[in-house]
This record gives C-alpha cells, sequence and structure tokens, in this order.
C-alpha cells in the first residue's frame, strides 16, 4: 500500500468521524465526575495492602529472630523477612512509575522509553517470581512452624507429605522452564522496541 | 464552572482527533470505547496545568498518545473504566466498498509498530515532520527517516 493510497482512505475517514456525535456533554462529564471511579486507586490499595501485610510479617519475624535456635534458621528467619520486604517495594515502586507519569508534559518518545523499561523491570522481576515463591513456601513453613512453637518441624513428616513436596518441587520447575521461554520472547522484543525508540 | 465549559467544547471541536487515535491503537471496539474515555479522563486531569504555550492540538496529541501507550501497557484490572460509554460505530451506515477501505486502512496500520504508528497517525492528521517531532520528541530529521522506513514497509503491505 502506498502513503498517499492510506492518506486518502484516511481523509475519508476523518470526513466521516466529523459527521458523527461522538459524545455529548453530559456523556463526557460523566466521564470526568460522577460515573468515574478510580479502578487505579483500588489496584493500588490492593497492592499497598499487601504490601503492608508482607512487611508486618516480616517485622514479626526480625523482632522474634532470638526464637530460630539455630544459626541456620535464624539465616532462614533473616532471608526470609528481607524477601518479603523487597518484593512488594519493587512492585510498589513499579506502579510509582507509572501513576507519577506526567502525560501532557512528557514525550510519546520519553513515555514509551519509560515504559519499556519498567516492563524490562518487571519482566526481570516475574522471572524471579517462580523461584521466590517457592523459597518463601518453604522457609515461611519452617520459620512459621518456630514462631507458633513447634520445635519438632518435620519429623512427623509421613511419606504422603514428602511425595507432596517433590510432586511441587517438579512441577515448580517445569513451570520454570516454561516460563523462561516465555521470558526470553517478551525481553527480546522489549529490548529491540527500546533499541528502536533509542535510535537516531 | 467556565473551566468545564471550555473543557467541554475543546473535546466537542476535536471529538474527532480522539475518535482517531482511539482506533488507531486498538483492534475491538470494546477497547477503543475503554481508550477514548481514558484519553477524556487523562486531558481533563491535565487540563488545568495546560498553559497554552504550545497549540492545543499539540497537548492534546500528547495526552491522547501517551494515554494510549499506558493503555497498551496496562493490565485489564489497572485500567480506570468501569462505567462504560458506547461510541458510534464509523462503519455502520457506509457501502461495501468504502467499508473495505476502512478495514484495508487499519489493517495496514495496525502491522507497524507502536512507534510506527504514533508517527504515521500525526503525518496523516496534517502535522509536518517538525511538528511531529515535537510532539514524539524524536529530532525532524529522524521523523523523515522513520517516515521513509514506514512508506516502505507499507508498500509490503498488499
Amino acid at each position: 500500500m502506498e502513503l498517499e493510497e492510506l492518506q486518502a482512505q484516511w481523509n475519508e475517514m476523518s470526513k466521516r468521524v466529523d459527521k458523527l456525535e461522538v459524545l455529548n456533554k453530559k456523556q463526557i462529564m460523566e466521564i470526568t465526575n460522577q460515573k468515574y471511579k478510580n479502578r487505579f486507586k483500588i489496584f493500588w490499595l490492593y497492592e499497598f495492602t499487601g504490601a503492608l501485610i508482607c512487611i508486618t510479617m516480616a517485622l514479626i519475624i526480625l523482632f522474634n529472630l532470638a526464637m530460630m535456635d539455630s544459626f541456620l534458621l535464624k539465616v532462614t528467619a533473616i532471608l526470609l523477612a528481607l524477601s518479603l520486604i523487597v518484593m512488594p517495594v519493587f512492585t510498589l515502586k513499579s506502579l510509582h512509575t507509572v501513576k507519577s507519569l506526567k502525560w501532557s508534559a512528557e514525550s510519546y518518545k520519553t513515555v514509551l522509553l519509560k515504559f519499556q523499561k519498567s516492563k524490562k523491570r518487571l519482566l526481570n522481576l516475574q522471572r524471579l517470581a517462580i523461584p521466590y515463591s517457592v523459597f518463601v513456601f518453604f522457609t515461611s513453613m519452617v520459620v512459621t512452624s518456630k514462631l507458633l512453637g513447634n520445635d519438632d518441624f518435620g519429623d512427623d513428616f509421613g511419606v504422603g507429605m514428602y511425595v507432596f513436596i517433590a510432586v511441587m518441587l517438579l512441577s515448580v520447575i517445569l513451570f520454570a522452564i516454561w516460563g523462561n521461554r516465555k521470558y526470553k520472547r517478551s525481553m527480546k522484543a522489549t529490548e529491540r522496541m527500546i533499541s528502536e525508540v533509542e535510535c537516531n | 464552572m467556565q473551566h468545564n465549559e471550555v473543557f467541554l467544547n475543546l473535546i466537542l471541536a476535536h471529538k474527532g482527533l480522539i475518535y482517531k487515535a482511539s482506533r488507531i491503537y486498538t483492534d475491538s471496539r470494546e477497547d477503543q470505547e475503554d481508550l477514548y474515555q481514558e484519553i477524556v479522563l487523562q486531558l481533563w486531569k491535565s487540563f488545568e496545568n495546560f498553559r497554552g504555550e504550545a497549540k492545543i492540538t499539540t497537548y492534546m496529541y500528547r495526552v491522547a498518545m501517551n494515554t494510549a501507550i499506558g493503555f497498551l501497557n496496562k493490565s485489564k484490572r489497572q485500567q480506570h473504566i468501569i462505567h462504560k460509554v458506547t461510541l458510534p460505530d464509523l462503519e455502520e451506515e457506509i457501502d461495501v466498498a468504502s467499508k473495505e477501505q476502512s478495514q484495508r486502512l487499519h489493517g495496514a496500520i495496525s502491522q507497524l509498530n507502536v512507534i510506527e504508528k504514533g508517527i504515521v497517525f500525526l503525518f496523516l492528521e496534517g502535522n509536518s515532520y517538525s511538528e511531529i517531532g515535537i510532539i514524539t520528541g524524536f529530532t525532524e530529521n529522524n521523523v523523515g527517516t522513520r517516515m521513509s522506513r514506514i512508506k516502505n514497509k507499507l508498500k509490503e503491505i498488499v
């Protein structure tokens, strides 16, 4: 298709659009005022509440560090607490980037770059999500058990429990391999877009 | 009240710009309606910061196109829209030939990437390379280079 042909068709479409009554004043006001509910704020609230729960849990673990009676258990508890703080902070930071964008002041190029870079960070974060979940799942079982005063965690595991853990681990590994392939494809597309935006 | 009235008149005067911007970045009618509302909303939210230093259309293109990028990068649950507004169908009352033409037009544009879509949209709207540069942040020369690439890409699209 030639650009001239595209231009002619575009002009035709523009004429038709100009004749349309797209929205009336009442509908515009509805969008801007009464009928508008900020779903992003709700989404933000969910994430914020989640982060608050994680940080509270991390603080509980850190305040009760003395209850962890072996070096290994202490290290596990500290790592769990740190991971409970770091991940939600990353998520909130990524949301803040989107929220703080000034749509009328930034150029298309800047906004595109910011979004692609934020997408890249998010993809990296998602790549960590699977091992992170496994880590949190197992360490939280051990640490919570200790916090609740159970000193013999693991001693009464039956065959069923070991089979469950093995199946879970295998599923996680398979899921991680699949996720990693998807990650590589998305990352390649994102990096290509960043270099295309930056190219002068 | 006067502020509202100025805004309403602005949206009504440039309804086509918003309609076309929302059409060019979306594939489905539902997404187009959502993006249309999102653009109106973002224009409203940024309207008080508009000082009149740039042309009103420059400001509107910028907000519309930036909102489209944000829209394409958000998941459904992150979007603002709860109350739906239905937009009229542009292809409802046209003859078969015009309908085919319109589909060909959007089919060709849909094969361009998001940078190319933005540039070609502004070009088709009659903006000069220099104006496109101001809106997009690319240099005038870069816009020219990108337009040549877009022309070649379009030639390959049947």
